[in-house]
């Protein structure tokens, strides 16, 4: 195109000014033109794309395979392609080839999931110039892809029980004595008493009594997940993943409750698909810009059963979560909060000292209040295992029976 | 990019603007005293678009901007030129022509290797035959061909036949140019 104005300019001129000798200035574009023109450009070559994996853990790598099949001969051959944010090519994204008719080259691209999330390739972008960049040929071709990268989650051994437990079996011990394997205590028999005689004791003390167990049943628990905060989201999802599937492989009942710019939920269910479509929804789950009021009032009771635990994840900074917190726990649900806390920003002056200060002084005075509503809230920095505010929760949450049972 | 396409990316940058500076050069050191300040602004005006345009911050607008700067340097070997006699102003332009047109292939062939490209296969990225060929014939034919216009310019057979030819030419390269494009069009 460049060379077209340049040509024609240099022509309009030497006939304007009446100046041949312009003519010989605008010559070799001219004739690059009417080479680049002339040239036939050869058609486009057939573009395959697949992949070895449809799913990986965040982290990972899949291999891409692009498969480039030519129809005719073509001196060069640009084939190109994108790849998502997220998705990190180990390895050149765009290759210039020369293709022999017939030929199949297929070329491998190593990709690592840097974050978690669904991802699109393709489809690559291939561009075949002709003599000069005077005419090319471009266009898309292959397939779009689609990689399905799941958040890492972190291996969990401390794991927080609700105060209650189902009527359904699990892994968790009841605290009341009933059928089970694990012993709880020898009772005198009254009809109606589960469990197996005694017969030493009912020898002993000439009349019937009997062993109790604790049973094993399953629990709830819903993880409310904060998405008014989009930079620690990656975390909280991450955790939460790590969270469904530990419960999950316990027998206990998980559900999700995703409070932020866009309110979405997962009743409680239990088993492989219950973990696959909790993983689905959290990595599905964004950040929403919204200055709209949000209440937890319209989170269905079945999505909060009374006897399951609530543990939310937040960074607690913005009040409709704070609120939302309130609201749950006035419904009398077992509540618990793991605090997401950034590497806070050094104070520069006299004033962002203070300021940081008063914040500081407000957090403390919130978390406060949570506590005297029975709702601990366990701080969890940014280079801490999730081990350790679950630790420090299940610690708490003893304490806190222990005192009520006096 | 790896350590020799950075080189060569930073020669033939400096090339094609040691290249384009020169034909600047030129047209100011052939320019009348009248024209110097316009031929001066024109070329340097020209040499600096010339090399913005090869760095990234205008990589957008690179053939826009490689395209203006030749403009600007060719204004100024135009008016540099502009005090001499037919044969040698054409010859001038001819030489600025051809080196000019070396200078945007160089700096458009060096600055694409800049992207993320793996090159494969032995292919056809840079020609300079091809390129020198273009530049040096294309320069001669319209020389040879305005060298022999004084002659026929008085009219006679020789003239006729002359035009005649010239005439066929056009209108066969017109025909080609046609046919080359419903032939890709038809590919395509």
């Amino acid at each position: 195109m460049s060379y077209a104005t340049l040509a024609g300019i240099g022509l309009l001129a030497a006939v304007v000014f009446g100046n041949v000798a312009i003519v010989a200035l605008a010559a070799p574009f001219g004739f690059a033109l009417a080479i680049g023109l002339l040239n036939d450009v050869p058609r486009l070559p057939e573009v395959r794309l697949s992949i070895d994996t449809s799913q990986v853990v965040e982290g990972d790598r899949a291999t891409i395979a692009v498969r480039i099949t030519a129809r005719q001969a073509t001196p060069r051959c640009d084939v190109t392609l994108k790849f998502p944010a997220g998705l990190r090519p180990d390895g050149p994204t765009g290759w210039s080839l020369r293709l022999r008719p017939g030929s199949d080259t297929v070329i491998d691209v190593p990709v690592t999931a840097t974050a978690y999330g669904r991802f699109v390739i393709g489809p690559a972008t291939t561009a075949v110039p002709g003599s000069f960049g005077i005419l090319a040929r471009s266009g898309s071709s292959g397939e779009r892809l689609e990689l399905f990268a799941r958040p890492k989650a972190e291996t969990l051994q401390t794991l927080v029980r609700a105060h209650e437990v189902r009527a359904t079996a699990g892994d968790r011990l009841a605290r009341r004595a009933g059928d089970g394997i694990e012993f709880a205590e020898v009772r005198r028999y009254a009809p109606g008493t589960p469990g197996r005689l005694n017969w030493r004791v009912t020898a002993r003390r000439g009349e019937p009594f009997v062993n109790l167990r604790h049973p094993e049943r399953s629990t709830d628990l819903i993880l409310l997940v904060d998405t008014f905060s989009a930079a620690a989201l990656p975390r909280q999802v991450r955790a939460a993943a790590g969270m469904a599937g530990a419960y999950l492989a316990r027998h206990d009942r998980v559900g999700l409750v995703a409070f932020g710019g866009v309110l979405h939920w997962i009743e409680p269910a239990m088993g492989r698909a219950q973990l696959e479509r909790l993983v689905a929804a959290l990595t599905a789950t964004q950040w929403h810009h919204s200055y709209a009021w949000k209440s937890a009032e319209i989170i269905p009771s079945r999505t909060l059963p009374p006897t399951g635990l609530v543990i939310a994840i937040s960074p607690l900074e913005d009040a409709r979560m704070l609120n939302a917190l309130a609201t749950i726990r006035a419904r009398g649900v077992d509540l618990a909060v793991i605090e997401t806390v950034g590497d806070p920003a050094k104070p520069r002056t006299k004033a962002g000292d203070l300021a940081a200060r008063v914040i500081n002084l407000e957090r403390v005075g919130m978390r406060e209040n949570f506590r005297r509503r029975g709702v601990p809230v366990i701080s969890w920095r940014e280079d801490e295992s999730l081990e350790i505010p679950l630790h420090a929760l299940a610690a708490w949450r003893r304490r806190a029976r222990r005192k009520a049972s006096r | 990019m790896t350590r020799s396409e950075r080189r060569s990316r930073i020669a033939g940058s400096a090339l094609s603007i040691l290249a384009i500076a020169a034909v600047g050069g030129w047209a100011l050191a052939h320019a009348t005293a009248a024209a110097t300040a316009g031929v001066a602004l024109a070329a340097i005006a020209g040499v600096v678009i010339f090399a913005a345009g090869l760095t990234s911050p205008f990589a957008p607008m690179r053939d826009r901007a490689i395209a203006t700067a030749l403009l600007l340097v060719g204004i100024a070997a135009v008016l540099g030129t502009s005090g001499q006699a037919v044969m040698a102003r054409t010859g001038t332009l001819a030489i600025s022509g051809a080196t000019l047109f070396c200078a945007a292939e160089i700096a458009a062939r060096s600055v694409d290797r800049t992207r993320r490209l793996q090159r494969r296969g032995g292919v056809d990225v840079w020609s300079p035959t091809w390129v020198l060929g273009v530049a040096l014939g294309s320069s001669a034919f319209s020389y040879g061909a305005i060298a022999v216009r004084e002659p026929l310019s008085g009219g006679g057979p020789a003239a006729l036949a002359a035009g005649t030819v010239a005439a066929t030419l056009v209108g066969l390269l017109t025909v080609l140019l046609l046919w080359a494009r419903a032939r890709n069009d038809s590919q395509g």
